[in-house]
């Protein structure tokens, strides 16, 4: 008989003792038959001894021995492996003969073709943390932005907006706003917090909910404009990776239990609170002053190549300082009756969440299912107010998802430019041409459709192709872990992996063709 | 506290049925310190028990509670001369018995030390011990596991 890999799981409602004896004894039996096993306790102090994708994808049989169960997405690592699933307390029975007749225990497990596309873009190791951040956010976005949508509804249709200051009561519709912007507010240090934690664990989630936090308030760091989101990712990844290798510093026992209070949060929060005082502040101050410097001194004749840029910058960053340097630039030029450059904005920062919602809509196999049931509030607040609901989707694919947004915000910037679109004010959106803040309006709509459509066309094809390519390298990932030890075994696992990436590879196909 | 000290072991356990020998065992942990309420933790360990069997065979159990209760992480030992029955998987009476007690919000270490204790339990020459050997082979074979 051939030397048989086997990778197991245990786990049991205290998670004290047979988690951890059901392993014991598996991993006894199976050296005294001379198999080769790994097993991953999922016990009360958390997973240890966790199953590497390559022992998986190397094994010839997966033994789970539950006695809480395992979520679908845990489950979702032994897609097309041969499992056997039983309670913890029937392992313990019958341990004896556990390995007997595997070949007739074992099932195939298919984890649901759904689930594929998910765990191919969960699997790989930032963009699980940045996953992460993108599911916490979700919920702030959408009921933040619902809010704020609603009451600058109110204000449009004649209701007064009237701001809180000494001895005047604030209006209804301000305060609608003011609830709903907390939701913007808190989504950029929410989504650093647990990215973060996806990382480094909870000792992680409150310095980097206080970084991005202030890293994202203009007003503390005397900036024109936080962060945003681009801040949230390099916080939360450095912090997250900050405390991972931290945790592994040896203290004594008397005080390392202080670590993950204590110690780590203080610390950690000291450094990088002061880092992002004393250094993002004033990176972000300075290219900001000098990106808005070069659109001051952009030459009158270079308006169509100028209209690019100002969408390539409004369409970027989402709320960061890119962003809102072009914003400021279009905005300031209102008050000498130059109305063409905050024209762009009109229309370039409706396009990233209206674009991401559609293209949800048209490709739902690209999407993860927390941005799927987003999408439509995405497109009501994307439409009307703010761009703010496209980060969680940016943020789930960086690459493909600004470089599509940019690109269109770029080419639709011209466009604006070109139909000499003039915006009056700051209004609603989609529906400005019908408030008379947009005109002409033909042409506001005709621009729009050019640009949600090319927006749309770019995600498809960007995102698309980096799915392909993620899945790809994940294949080869296997086949290098499938490689480093060549015996007869060896190669009938390696033909497994590859009959088993192949469908992996025709799925992601699937993805960008059907 | 310690995890484990001969105060926490009884060698010639009273009780007659699995409710007295989980009441033993909750009252002894109160009096030592280990635990706040002995009759809420006695709930606690029966229903530990409800949900499945913590005799795993040979005559022995490992009756555990991660409860509120618990204040101080205890293991605690018992042995009796009479054979008391547990539903135990091979069906087999019990008279002897190691019990793991900790606290809702345990820290790593002692849950690391459990973790290797439970492990120890599928080792036939500490089960040995456990049931034959003098209390203080006993009380050194485990902890021999909780300090090295």
């Amino acid at each position: 008989m051939t030397k048989l890999k086997i990778v197991a799981v245990t786990n049991c409602p205290a998670g004290i003792a047979h988690t951890y004896m059901v392993a014991e004894a598996l991993e006894q039996k199976a050296k005294s038959l001379g198999y080769e096993i790994h097993v991953e306790t999922q016990g009360a102090s958390g997973v240890e001894n966790k199953l590497a994708p390559a022992d998986i994808a190397k094994a010839d049989y997966v033994i789970l021995a539950l006695g809480k169960g395992m979520t679908d997405e845990d489950k979702a690592r032994f897609d097309n492996k041969k499992v056997v699933e039983l309670p913890v307390s029937e392992a313990l029975k019958h341990i004896e003969t556990i390995f007997d007749n595997i070949a007739k225990k074992a099932k195939l497990f298919n984890a649901s073709k759904v689930k594929l596309g998910d765990s191919a873009v969960a699997q790989d190791g930032i963009m699980s943390h940045l996953m992460a951040g993108v599911s916490a956010a979700l919920p702030f976005v959408i009921g933040g932005g619902l809010l704020v949508a609603i009451g600058s509804m109110m204000v449009q249709f004649g209701m007064p907006d009237t701001a809180l200051a000494n001895g005047v009561r604030p209006s209804l519709a301000w305060v609608v706003q003011q609830i709903g912007n907390l939701g913007f507010t808190f989504m950029i240090p929410i989504m650093g917090a647990y990215i973060a934690m996806s990382i480094g664990d909870k000792p992680a989630f409150a310095p980097a909910f206080i970084a991005t936090y202030l890293a994202n308030d203009s007003t503390l760091l005397g900036t024109e404009s936080g962060a945003g989101f681009l801040g949230a990712i390099v916080l939360g990844l450095s912090i997250g990776y900050f405390v991972k290798y931290f945790k592994k510093i040896k203290l004594p026992k008397s005080i390392a239990s202080l670590m993950g209070y204590l110690i780590i949060p203080f610390i950690t929060l000291a450094i990088f609170g002061l880092l992002t005082y004393y250094l993002i502040g004033p990176f972000m101050a300075f290219i900001m002053k000098n990106m808005l410097l070069f659109l001051n001194n952009m030459p009158p004749s270079a308006k169509i190549a100028g209209g690019f840029l100002v969408g390539c910058m409004l369409a970027f960053d989402m709320g960061g300082p890119v962003n809102k340097t072009a914003w400021f630039f279009g905005f300031s030029l209102l008050s000498s009756h130059v109305y063409t450059w905050y024209g762009i904005v009109g229309v370039v920062t409706l396009l990233p969440p209206m674009a991401a919602a559609i293209a949800s809509w048209i490709r739902p196999s690209m999407f993860s299912k927390a941005e799927k049931d987003s999408s439509v509030s995405a497109f009501i607040v994307g439409m009307t107010v703010a761009t703010e609901p496209a980060i969680p989707f940016a943020l789930a694919a960086p690459l493909p998802m600004i470089a599509a947004n940019t690109l269109a915000g770029g080419i639709t910037g011209s466009l604006s430019m070109a139909f000499g679109l003039e915006r009056l004010a700051p209004g609603i959106g989609i529906f400005d041409p019908l408030i008379g803040l947009m005109k002409p309006w033909y042409w506001f709509y005709l621009v729009l459709a050019i640009g949600l459509f090319l927006n749309v066309t770019f995600i498809l094809v960007f995102k698309g192709a980096w799915l392909k390519h993620k899945a790809k390298k994940q294949l080869e990932k296997l086949q290098v872990a499938g490689n480093d030890e060549p015996d007869s075994t060896e190669i009938n696992a390696k033909v497994g992996v590859e009959a088993s990436t192949e469908t992996d590879t025709s799925a992601s196909v699937k993805h960008t063709i059907n | 506290m310690s995890l484990f000290s001969k105060d926490n072991m009884i060698m010639d356990l009273k009780a007659t049925t699995q409710k007295e020998v989980m009441q033993e065992f909750a009252e002894l942990a109160q009096k030592n310190g280990h635990a706040k309420d002995a009759d809420n933790l006695y709930k606690d360990l029966l229903a530990r028990e409800e949900e499945s069997t913590t005799g795993f065979g040979n005559g022995v159990a490992i009756p555990h509670t991660k409860s509120k209760e618990i204040l101080e992480a205890g293991v605690f030992f018992a042995r009796s001369s009479n054979l008391i029955e547990w539903q135990s998987l091979d069906d087999k009476p019990v008279n002897t018995w190691i019990s793991l007690m900790i606290p809702v919000d345990q820290s790593d270490v002692h849950l690391k030390l459990l973790a290797k204790l439970s492990r120890q339990l599928m080792h036939q020459d500490f089960i040995a011990i456990l049931k034959n050997g003098s209390q203080d082979e006993v009380f050194e074979a485990i902890q021999n596991i909780l300090v090295s």
